[in-house]
């Protein structure tokens, strides 16, 4: 009887389809290690973005808050132009008679002479001002010490003397003689001063140039004006010793977020190598990777030119080993110690694998130029005995960190152009650790090293120049040398720390 | 079976590791007969084992209780071994023609009752022997039940070629099968 087709293929999918056999004796340990590997690396994952995110809230409260203040601000110039408004329509004319002359002589300037009653005792329906010459400029920093003088009824006012500088008028490079009386022509630029300004207006800081509010006449809901901003009581002002009062100015944008990216030259230092083995070897036979790093940072300044900053890097390093020598499986199986060499590769980062699925055929395994780690013979020796004609692969050592850097960041010239140096330390969480096979037509993906270290450390140190486009942005160009304080990987007998160089090119924003 | 596997799949869900240890437990020896089938040597199938299990624990929150567990799992397994060939071709030129692509003659003497006494590690190795594309094209078709069309899609190959491989892996299977029935060792073992 001939076997059919039919037949064929009932046999095999009986005898095979539901087929049992004994599967690898570690096969289930191998498995455990690798899901053990992965939920490690999953935390770790979860804790670098659980600590950005941390990073950010901060960030994004710190800008809350500060909007938050400059919104109050802006209620309350709001609420001043109205009851200026309403001053005016109570008011039509205002008279500022001796504030010039008294000024010019640098006299205490008592605005309200008839309701002048001391400090903190005004009575309801007055407010009461007290000249500079007559107030320790100390005591000023409260702005519930300020008292606008007077009453509609009882300011004494006139022109403004011709000589007189409007706050409006003075920009940041404005000189004006200490002797030029200068007026308010508007609240609105009181709370909008500059610091220049402000020193120039001695105590009319932001904060102290609030007033009290004093109701004229009957209380209101309302808020009224009592005094004019173009009345001398601030002309007085002015005069006050600015050096005696003090003004904290708090920097601005104290807060900024870069996006930074660079190509990355990527190699290691090897420092010792054990015995029997050269460290030229390694040397010859592996060289530098050209990889890439990009992320972001957000940076506050702690005083006017020094920062700190943190934030988020995708870091590739590597190297590749050059002239990786496929050689017989047969080689492997006469030798006497072979667990170690088969699809494996010796480099100085340590031993890696090399997966079945790049291999050129079932009865080919890889092997390095050298084998320091193994001790075995060097394998191109097997190669050019056993391969008739061995072709040259290259390998090439990928490893991908989620970089936390801690840096400080100093600018040595502070201007539109500026310089500054930056160093710090990272924390460097393994993301992947992949090896890849060039069999010079095209990269496979395929194998790892072993014992990749989870997480390494390194050392910053960069130069870098930034350009400021607009108030706020700023690009920069950074230079930096960044070396790992330890190997990739945790079993290697030969010491070596990785390192790289990076051109890092960026945008700042500052907030 | 799949109430055997309702209560594991539910705890392998919340990553405990004993319960993904039972259930390799119970379908290693199916799953690595699976691999052995598809892969070119021992060492791929482990490693086709080892990934394929990954999977199966990873992704298991993919699996909603519909159809057979053992069914899904089988498939990731045939996928990454097809994954694992894709790949592999990819860095080898695989010849259209060698040895084995030569039709074989029917055998002149068949004997269905002797092939029934093949064994199945028998078997398995007449299926490792034939030409790697026409392997896992006989497993796909014959065992795993996929159809030409389906075979063309996985492979990337036209459904034709499928056709064509089928064929010429059975021809080489019946020779083997022939050669083995007829042998004289085999039929005093028979007897």
């Amino acid at each position: 009887m001939q076997i059919n087709d039919e037949y064929i293929d009932e046999l095999f999918a009986r005898k095979l389809g539901d087929m049992e056999t004994t599967p690898p004796n570690d096969g289930w340990l191998r498995i455990e290690n690798e899901l053990n590997h992965r939920s490690r690396m999953t935390r770790r994952f979860w804790l670098a973005a659980a600590s950005f995110a941390l990073v950010l809230s901060v960030a994004a409260t710190v800008v809350y808050i500060q909007t938050n203040a400059v919104m109050d601000k802006d209620t309350t110039t709001a609420v001043l132009e109205k009851g200026l408004q309403q001053y005016k329509q109570q008011l039509p004319t205002i008279n500022n008679g001796d504030s010039a002359t008294q000024l010019e002589e640098e006299q205490p300037i008592v605005l309200q002479g008839e309701n002048n009653t001391p400090q903190g005792e005004a009575p309801m329906g007055t407010a009461t001002a007290t000249s500079p010459a007559s107030v320790d400029p100390t005591a000023l920093r409260n702005e519930d010490d300020i008292v606008i003088p007077g009453t509609a009824e009882t300011q004494s006012v006139s022109t403004i003397p011709e000589s007189a500088v409007a706050v409006s008028d003075i920009r940041e490079d404005t000189e004006i003689a200490s002797d030029i009386p200068v007026y308010v022509d508007s609240w609105d630029e009181i709370l909008r001063m500059q610091p220049i300004k402000a020193n120039r207006l001695g105590m009319m800081s932001n904060k102290l140039a609030r007033p009290k509010w004093e109701v004229s006449g009957e209380k209101t809901e309302e808020p009224i004006v009592v005094a004019m901003p173009s009345m001398p009581v601030y002309d007085d002002i002015a005069y006050v010793d600015a050096t005696n009062v003090s003004t904290k100015s708090q920097p601005r944008n104290r807060w900024e977020i870069t996006g930074q990216f660079a190509p990355m030259y990527s190699y290691r230092a090897i420092s010792s190598v054990p015995d029997g083995t050269n460290k030229s070897d390694f040397d010859d036979a592996e060289s530098p990777l050209l990889a890439y790093s990009g992320g972001i940072t957000v940076a506050y300044r702690i005083f006017n030119r020094l920062s700190v900053q943190t934030g988020v890097f995708y870091s590739q390093m590597g190297q590749s080993i050059n002239s990786v020598t496929p050689v017989p499986n047969m080689y492997i199986t006469l030798s006497s110690n072979n667990a170690y060499t088969k699809n494996f590769v010796n480099t100085s980062t340590g031993s890696v694998t090399v997966a079945s699925n790049v291999k050129s055929d079932a009865n080919t395994t890889y092997a390095s130029y050298f084998n320091a780690e193994s001790q075995s013979v060097p394998a191109n020796t097997v190669a050019a005995t056993n391969v008739s004609s061995p072709s040259k692969y290259r390998l090439i050592e990928r490893i991908d960190y989620l970089e936390i850097p801690v840096m400080l960041h100093y600018k040595i010239i502070d201007r539109k152009l500026n310089f500054y140096v930056l160093g710090g330390i990272s924390t460097n969480v393994l993301i992947s650790n992949n090896v890849f096979v060039d069999n010079g037509s095209e990269l496979v993906k395929g194998g790892s090293i072993l014992m990749a270290r989870p997480v390494n450390y390194s050392s910053t140190l960069g130069l870098g120049v930034g350009y400021q486009i607009t108030g706020n942005l700023s690009v920069d160009f950074e230079p930096s040398f960044k070396y790992y304080l330890q190997s990739y990987t945790t079993n290697s007998q030969i010491i070596s720390n990785p390192y790289s160089f990076g051109l890092f090119t960026g945008i700042i924003y500052r907030f | 079976m799949t109430d055997l596997f309702s209560d594991i799949v539910r705890r392998c869900k919340r990553g405990d590791r004993k319960a993904q240890e039972s259930v390799y437990n119970l379908l290693a020896g199916k799953m690595f007969a699976v691999c052995l089938r598809y892969c070119a040597n021992y060492e791929e199938a482990r490693d086709v084992l080892h990934d394929g299990f990954i999977t199966v624990f990873t992704k298991i929150g993919q699996f909603h209780n519909v159809g057979s567990f053992e069914g899904w799992v089988r498939r990731i397994f045939v996928n990454h071994a097809l994954e694992l060939y894709r790949n592999k071709a990819k860095l080898t030129v695989v010849d259209g023609i060698d040895d084995n692509d030569r039709h074989f003659a029917a055998p002149e003497e068949d004997d269905e009752w002797g092939a029934y006494q093949l064994t199945e590690a028998e078997l398995l190795a007449m299926v490792d022997e034939l030409p790697q594309q026409y392997k896992i094209v006989f497993n796909l078709y014959v065992i795993d039940g996929l159809s030409h069309k389906e075979i063309g899609e996985k492979l990337g190959i036209a459904e034709g070629t499928s056709r064509s491989n089928l064929l010429r892996a059975r021809s080489i299977l019946q020779k083997q099968i022939n050669d083995k029935v007829n042998s004289v060792s085999y039929k005093k073992q028979c007897k």
